[in-house]
């Protein structure tokens, strides 16, 4: 190559460099020009010294310019959002593992050890009306709802790294669309069963004296007595109110996540996320702790909810109380006996 | 067991019902899911 091709090619790039230089200058007071003001960080953005996360940590969002009618695509990053995903993809996992699996694992130990609880002296034949249809039927209302509830919901937060590499991509893909679908609009036959439950049974769980007994007294789970108790002991009391405030919270948060922005905005939603997932994972330890005691855990407590009528020797030694008020009050003293 | 069965068909009527009600008032629900992995939705 001569000198002189060397020289031009010098010049050429030097001016190539100064009209670069000198356009980017010009698009800097464009921003003055309809383009929405930067965040006030306090930050100088143009030193190279600005490391991301510093930036990241002082700017609410990253925003940018655009034309189309959605300004809300504007935002390409939003900071909380990522904290906000690294937990889902970390330790929420770890903490659903540890209320689901160490729920069961608990109930497997304690059914080791104390067995089922039995009758004491076997069942008898008279039989006492503890549920009626209706009480039944808002029971298995919220009951099946909520058993649907839980498993989407428990796909939405675990599914992909439990279930994805089970099942393949297109038969998670129409699962999850699926249970998505159920855990939309199930949701709402779960909120009436709630409120059905609340107004029908809020009598019978005021908390009182007989209930700081019960416990004081381990509700018959530990050593053979049984101490008083009514209609509802003080565990099913206990039982009620995580549903129902569990249940409320649930619904609260769970309708801002339905209908994304009429309520809250996306930080908004990312807290009622993380609200409505940890709210469910105690009520789904709750509940597998209920369904326990009400299945396999002690003889004659699924008769309640099976067709209302529980044996009385059962509701003798369960909800004395109850039994006591039930028998005067119909003058029955030879109640309707077993099927 | 009657009245769980009666829960289920109830059960099922009212999310159906609900669907309706929402796309008749033209308030669709979100569908879209994250099982995950999916990035941080911009506002």
């Amino acid at each position: 190559m001569s000198s002189l091709a060397l020289v031009k090619r010098i010049v050429l790039a030097g001016v190539f460099a100064l009209s670069m230089h000198a356009a980017s200058a010009q698009t800097l007071p464009d921003d003055s020009a309809g383009r929405p003001a930067a965040p006030a960080t306090g930050l100088n953005t143009d030193k190279v010294e600005v490391h991301e996360q510093q930036l990241l940590g002082e700017m609410r969002k990253l925003q940018g310019f655009i034309t189309i009618p959605d300004t809300r695509a504007a935002t390409l990053v939003q900071p909380d959002g990522r904290s906000w995903r690294d937990y889902r993809r970390g330790p929420l996992l770890w903490i659903t593992a540890a209320c689901v699996l160490g729920m069961l694992a608990l109930l497997l130990v304690f059914y080791a050890v104390k067995g089922e609880i039995k009758i004491a002296g076997g069942r008898g034949t008279a039989t006492l009306l503890r549920f009626g249809a209706f009480e039944r039927f808002m029971h298995w209302l919220t009951a099946a709802s909520w058993c649907i509830l839980a498993i989407s919901g428990l796909n939405v937060v675990a599914g992909r790294a439990v279930l994805l590499p089970l099942m393949g991509n297109d038969a998670f893909s129409l699962f999850s669309t699926w249970a998505k679908y159920s855990h939309n609009f199930l949701a709402f036959p779960f909120i009436a069963g709630i409120v059905l439950m609340f107004l029908v049974w809020l009598r019978h769980n005021i908390p009182n004296k007989i209930d700081v007994e019960w416990f004081k007294q381990g509700g018959g789970f530990i050593g053979n007595k049984h101490p008083p108790s009514e209609k509802f002991n003080g565990g099913q009391k206990v039982v009620f109110w995580i549903v129902v405030l569990g249940g409320g919270a649930l619904t609260v948060t769970g309708l801002a996540l339905m209908f994304p922005f009429y309520v809250t905005d996306i930080t908004g939603m990312q807290l009622a996320q993380l609200a409505h997932g940890g709210v469910a994972l105690l009520m789904i330890a709750a509940m597998l702790g209920h369904i326990y005691i009400g299945s396999v855990g002690m003889e004659g407590a699924f008769d309640a909810m099976k067709d209302g009528r529980v044996d009385l020797k059962w509701a003798r030694e369960h909800h004395s109380l109850w039994a006591a008020k039930e028998l005067a009050k119909s003058g029955d003293t030879s109640p309707h006996p077993a099927e | 067991m009657r009245m769980f069965l009666l829960a289920v068909v109830v059960m099922i009527a009212g999310g159906i019902g609900a669907k309706v009600a929402l796309d008749t008032i033209q308030i669709p629900a979100s569908v879209g899911f994250s099982t995950g992995g999916a990035r941080p939705e911009p506002e």
